[in-house]
């Protein structure tokens, strides 16, 4: 599914975003570690980490952007790296269960 | 001389009762630091207990971020470990403290009697980043170190990867810790972490040189003179 359009069924909202990629997979989670090891390339990955180091780990990962949940916000610090990086920086006022509740039922696994 | 740079007192609530200044101190190497959660409250009966027995205390304090990482403080001077306690406690969460559920946080005197109890949440996240405790620190003449940087609550284990700070020190607890953090330009110590008396001096770390006072010890650890079983 289109990036664009998990945004738009999930009704996301966007801090930052360069182009349009395809999404084929999700991961939720907070600890980088696990992320790092266990998030598949192509991913949206939905958390309530802030740290600047979540665009370092996107991009060693391959994931395509990240939704931040509970209405956190993203430091400038980290939406300046994201922009380095070009990874899709998302907001979500729901938490973490919602969020990926919702990409769940557009059917990525 | 070996010295176990991460030992808690009774005053950390996951701590045992026993973790008192004249007990730890019949199980401590030479050198040894207090760092409990959160708090520097329970250091000084510990300063006079080792100064008795002629070894070497190091105040410290291990602060926990919103990140949920653990950072240690060491410092030269009591007084800025006391300053900086006072700033962190205004930065725990506020709520009712249940000991029966969370633990006791028991305040000891160098009698090793218990002279009062500690209400603030100190094994909760404080609700600063990791910047600013590392700001904090080093802004009272404090040295940082991240502590069991792989395990729960280390950094790299939160945060995958070191973040760019003025952090020079990692604490790590095996072989493999020890290369990431040297892989990573980082001096690392090993420390036991204790909670219990028998767990102080599980892990070490070795200085080879003699060491005066509290001063001494962190410049040369600041320095990397201080090894770990894994530098030999
Ligand atoms: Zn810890
Ligand atoms: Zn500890």
């Amino acid at each position: 599914m289109k990036l664009s359009e998990v945004i738009e069924k999930a009704s996301l909202e966007i801090v930052f975003t360069k182009e349009d990629c395809e999404i084929l997979h999700a991961y939720t989670g907070d600890l980088l570690s696990l992320v790092m090891k266990n998030a598949k390339s192509d991913s949206i990955w939905i958390t309530v980490q802030s740290h600047v180091n979540i665009i370092a780990v996107a991009s060693m990962v391959g994931v395509k952007a990240i939704v931040l949940c509970e209405g956190l916000q993203f430091s400038d610090e980290t939406v300046e790296k994201a922009k380095e990086e070009g990874i899709t920086l998302l907001r979500s006022p729901d938490n973490a269960f919602l969020t990926s509740g919702k990409i769940f039922e557009l059917g990525i696994r | 001389m070996k010295c176990d740079l991460h030992i808690h007192s009774c005053l950390s609530p996951c701590a045992d009762l026993t973790m008192v200044p004249n007990e730890v101190v019949k199980y401590s190497p030479e050198i040894i630091a207090i760092c409990d959660h959160n708090s520097g409250g329970n250091v000084l009966p510990f300063l006079k207990v080792f100064e008795k027995h002629g070894k070497i205390l190091i105040p410290g304090i291990e602060i926990q971020s919103f990140e949920d990482v653990h950072i240690l403080g060491y410092f030269k001077n009591f007084n800025d470990l006391i300053t900086v306690s006072k700033i962190v406690a205004e930065h725990l969460p506020k709520i009712n403290y249940d000991p029966e559920k969370f633990g006791y946080q028991v305040y000891v005197n160098e009698n090793d009697e218990f002279v009062s109890m500690e209400n603030l949440p100190l094994g909760f996240p404080t609700d600063f980043s990791i910047q600013e405790i590392i700001d904090l620190i080093l802004d009272h003449s404090g040295l940082p170190a991240y502590a069991h940087i792989g395990r729960k609550f280390g950094v790299l284990y939160q945060l995958g990867i070191f973040p760019q700070t003025q952090v020079r020190i990692a604490e790590v607890t095996n072989k493999e810790e020890y290369s990431t953090a040297k892989k990573n330009g980082f001096i690392t110590i090993a420390s036991s972490d204790a909670h219990f008396l028998n767990q102080i001096g599980e892990r070490y770390s070795i200085i080879e040189k003699e060491i005066k006072n509290v001063e001494d010890f962190l410049n040369l650890l600041y320095s990397g003179k201080v090894k770990t079983i894994w530098d030999f």
